[in-house]
């Protein structure tokens, strides 16, 4: 049986509109050949840059390549698998005109073949990928059960002072379940830290508390502090959880500034109140822009092209079932009351898993990572039927459930999510993380607290 | 030697390799492209740093200039650390967490806590802490209430001038005996809460037309107002507000971060925790009357009789059978045990 193979062949011209220059370097790059030799390959009139590979992987290879400015064409070519066929492995191709080598297709002039040096090649086997990566989630609800048990009461013995530790190792289990491409995600943060910030704000509580049996004022006073300190709070917290996350060795980061914060988490949600909400589902989107936006990989930045109409969508959807459920409580109420709380409970379990969903999938379809796309398709019924089931059970098992719906419900999302590689995935954060060390650094004086927001 | 295969991350690019980690008995560490044998990394002595056994997830081994190892070889790591004799105390942690036996010792003694705090801890510090507030907190609090009662479910009293004064006129040597707490006698019309009397914490004691007109003695009346005074001589709206105020941060302090949907229903035993609260100061106030009526040679009877009353009246209204479950969800005991209660007391 002989499935069709492709070679990728390089056609002697770059795409219109490149830099013969800046595609050099790319070529350079992807392969990790020096310029020179690159500019020895694109001076050729064909060149076999990958030999026999399946379709998927061709596929893969030529959009990468052109990306990078090169004119590519996947030729078929018969595989050799078994032994009874015999055919060679270059088969001579009809020569085409140019102007079907332009539209991309299968042809090419047969001519000289180069083929990269084999070591040469190597680095670009790590491009091999499939074609969208699924992210996966190994926990299980038991195992994060145990855990979460010993680290109560490792808690409750030492006075609290242990649940910094705790809260790291919880999150670590999570994030080490947590994977892809076979990288888990990791948890950084130092429980010191964690402790720090919460004794910070048990501090401030208590000042609160003695201040204002002084000074009945200071309660006013200290609720200004608190409105003006907030967006630092947001910022600080963002940016210990991102810094404080991991993937393949590369911290995750958060660069927003007070400023930026302030608007997106009181001026917008302020405008919204003055609008009785209607102006609601636009301070959403500022929110979350402001999270992507300033949110990177290494140094790379996420890039966020969700526009406010599609949150305004999101929560006019949102207007018929609140609707409907607001009638049936109402309904509920006059014939049969215990009923009302069990509908209001689950309008509120719907509600929740609408917003979960509809605003979880449009935050990743909408991200990207320099060219890397995520794709998200978490389905309301499946998940409202997790939350509902997930409560349920905590609730009849007083609370020690919960271990399993933290991690049923990170499961569902998390497999519920792929990334759609724009590329190679190994090297485009290189020359840039160097910059990421230097404000990892800066970052491990005071101002690196975790409030837990 | 020991050799370990996992992925090599040099922390400067986000490129994966497959590589060998391979520990000499002398604590050396060579770390080698997978794929071709090519060295990455030598290391004389064991001068990195491993993240401590945390179930089946991968481990990390770092380097002090900032490559990172990752495998999932667990087991050979940790035989790697026991040969090198680097033991952590994390290790402890793992060990309870991986043993059926310790997780279920732990779950034991964590529910022992959690009902011990919850049974005695909770109500003991917040009467600690109610007992030291000034009073002044209980003042506003009072007022506050008392107006959002009046605009939402009361409406002035209908009952004739005389019949307030006499009532007042019984209750003269209650009033005086609390002069402290500042009791005050007030009439509302109680509309929906029907027969019902009242204690704000400022001392304030309302009682509903309703009630007056239920009773059959001016006495019923009096064991009414000095069960209330109960609940203000032992300050239990504070106490209300605090223990609630405590019981949430105990059930924060222990579940972690509670965020999402499924922490909404660890809101029911909350409730039903609450309810036993209330149920408890209920008890307390009723003492505090069969106190004050042994002391001063009254007769507990009217009161036995006047809440036999209204629960005959409550069950008329509802129809509704009630077993012995229903009180846990009741934010008084049962008529049945109250009524023991002044029994067994006279």
């Amino acid at each position: 049986m002989a499935e069709i193979r492709y070679n990728i062949v390089f056609g002697g011209k770059i795409m219109d509109g490149c830099e013969p220059d800046d595609v050099k370097r790319n070529l350079a790059r992807l392969f990790s050949i020096s310029e020179e030799k690159a500019g020895q390959i694109l001076a050729r009139k064909r060149v076999v840059l990958k030999k026999d590979l399946d379709e998927h992987r061709a596929g893969k290879y030529a959009e990468v390549l052109k990306k990078a400015g090169l004119q590519i064409f996947q030729e078929p070519v018969q595989a050799q698998t078994g032994i009874q066929e015999q055919k060679p492995p270059e088969t001579p191709l009809i020569q085409k005109t140019d102007d079907e080598k332009r539209s991309g297709y299968d042809g090419a002039a047969a001519t000289v073949e180069i083929g990269i040096k084999p070591q040469a090649a190597k680095p670009a086997d790590a491009e091999k990928k499939p074609d969208k990566i699924p992210f996966e989630f190994r926990g299980s609800g038991s195992e994060y059960f145990r855990i979460w048990i010993v680290n109560i009461l490792l808690s409750i013995i030492s006075l609290g002072i242990y649940s910094a530790w705790a809260k790291v190792r919880k999150n670590q289990y999570l994030y080490g379940n947590t994977r892809i491409g076979g990288a888990s995600f990791e948890y950084l943060a130092k429980p010191s830290k964690i402790l720090k910030g919460r004794l910070i704000v048990a501090g401030f509580f208590l000042l609160q508390g003695v201040l204002s049996k002084i000074f009945p004022i200071s309660g006013v006073v200290l609720s200004i502090i608190f409105v003006i300190a907030l967006p630092w709070l947001v910022v600080r917290s963002l940016a210990f959880n991102a810094r404080n996350s991991s993937l393949r060795n590369i911290r995750f980061a958060f660069n927003g500034t007070y400023k930026e914060a302030a608007k997106a988490y009181l001026l917008w949600p302020m405008v919204a109140v003055l609008t009785l909400g209607f102006l609601f589902p636009y301070s959403y989107f500022r929110q979350r822009k402001f999270m992507v936006e300033n949110s990177g990989y290494g140094t790379t930045g996420f890039k966020f092209n969700a526009t406010h109409r599609d949150y305004g969508r999101i929560f006019l959807g949102l207007l018929v079932p609140v609707l409907l459920g607001g009638l049936l409580i109402l309904g509920s109420f006059f014939l049969f009351p215990p009923l009302f709380i069990l509908i209001g409970l689950a309008l509120y379990l719907y509600v929740f898993a609408f917003v979960s969903v509809k605003t979880g999938n449009l935050l990743y379809n909408s991200s990207n990572l320099d060219g890397h796309r995520f794709e998200a398709d978490m389905k309301l019924k499946d998940y409202f039927v997790l939350v509902l089931t997930n409560s349920l059970a905590t609730a009849v098992t007083f609370g020690l459930f919960h271990p399993w719906a933290k991690v049923r419900t990170l499961r569902y999302k998390v497999e519920h999510l792929k990334l759609a590689p724009g590329g190679d995935l190994d090297g485009f954060v290189a020359e840039t993380q160097r910059k990421v060390s230097a404000i990892g650094s800066e970052a491990t004086d005071f101002m690196d607290i975790d409030f837990g927001l | 030697m020991i050799a370990i295969k996992g992925y090599w991350y040099d922390g400067k690019t986000s490129a994966q390799t497959k590589a060998l980690f391979r520990v000499y008995d002398n604590g050396a560490i060579g770390v080698e492209r997978l794929e071709d044998g090519k060295v990455l990394k030598t290391v004389t002595g064991f001068g990195i740093s491993v993240s401590p056994r945390l179930a089946e997830t991968p481990r990390y081994l770092y380097f002090s200039t900032g490559e990172k190892f990752e495998t999932e070889e667990n087991e050979a790591v940790d035989r790697a650390l026991e040969r090198l004799k680097r033991r952590s105390w994390m290790r402890a942690v793992h060990h309870l967490e991986k043993r059926r036996l310790y997780v279920f010792i732990c779950l034991a003694a964590v529910l022992l806590f959690i009902f011990g705090a919850v049974k005695m801890g909770v109500p003991a510090v917040s009467k600690i802490i109610a007992f030291r507030l000034p009073p002044s907190t209980a003042g506003y609090a009072g007022r506050q209430t008392l107006e959002i009662l009046d605009r939402s479910v009361f409406k002035p009293s209908e009952l004739d001038e005389e019949v307030k004064l006499r009532l007042t006129n019984h209750f003269r040597q209650v009033i005086d005996d609390h002069a402290v707490y500042g009791l005050n006698i007030l009439f509302r019309k109680g509309g929906r809460v029907g027969p019902n009397a009242f204690a704000l914490p400022s001392g304030t004691v309302v009682f509903t037309d309703e009630m007056v007109k239920i009773s059959g003695h001016d006495d019923e009346m009096l064991a009414v107002l000095l069960h209330e005074a109960g609940h203000v001589v032992y300050r239990h709206a504070l106490r209300t507000v605090i223990q609630d105020s405590l019981l949430s941060f105990v059930l924060l302090a222990i579940t972690g971060d509670i965020t999402g949907s499924s922490e909404l229903f660890l809101g029911l035993p909350v409730i039903l925790t609450q309810l036993s609260y209330s149920r408890s100061f209920e008890r307390e106030a009723d003492d505090y009357a069969v106190d004050y009526f042994r002391s001063h040679n009254i007769s507990a009877v009217h009161f036995v009789s006047l809440i036999r009353r209204i629960d005959k009246k409550k069950k008329a209204d509802s129809k509704t059978s009630s077993g012995a479950w229903t009180g846990y969800l009741s934010t008084h005991p049962l008529t049945e045990e109250r009524v023991k209660r002044f029994e067994h007391n006279q």
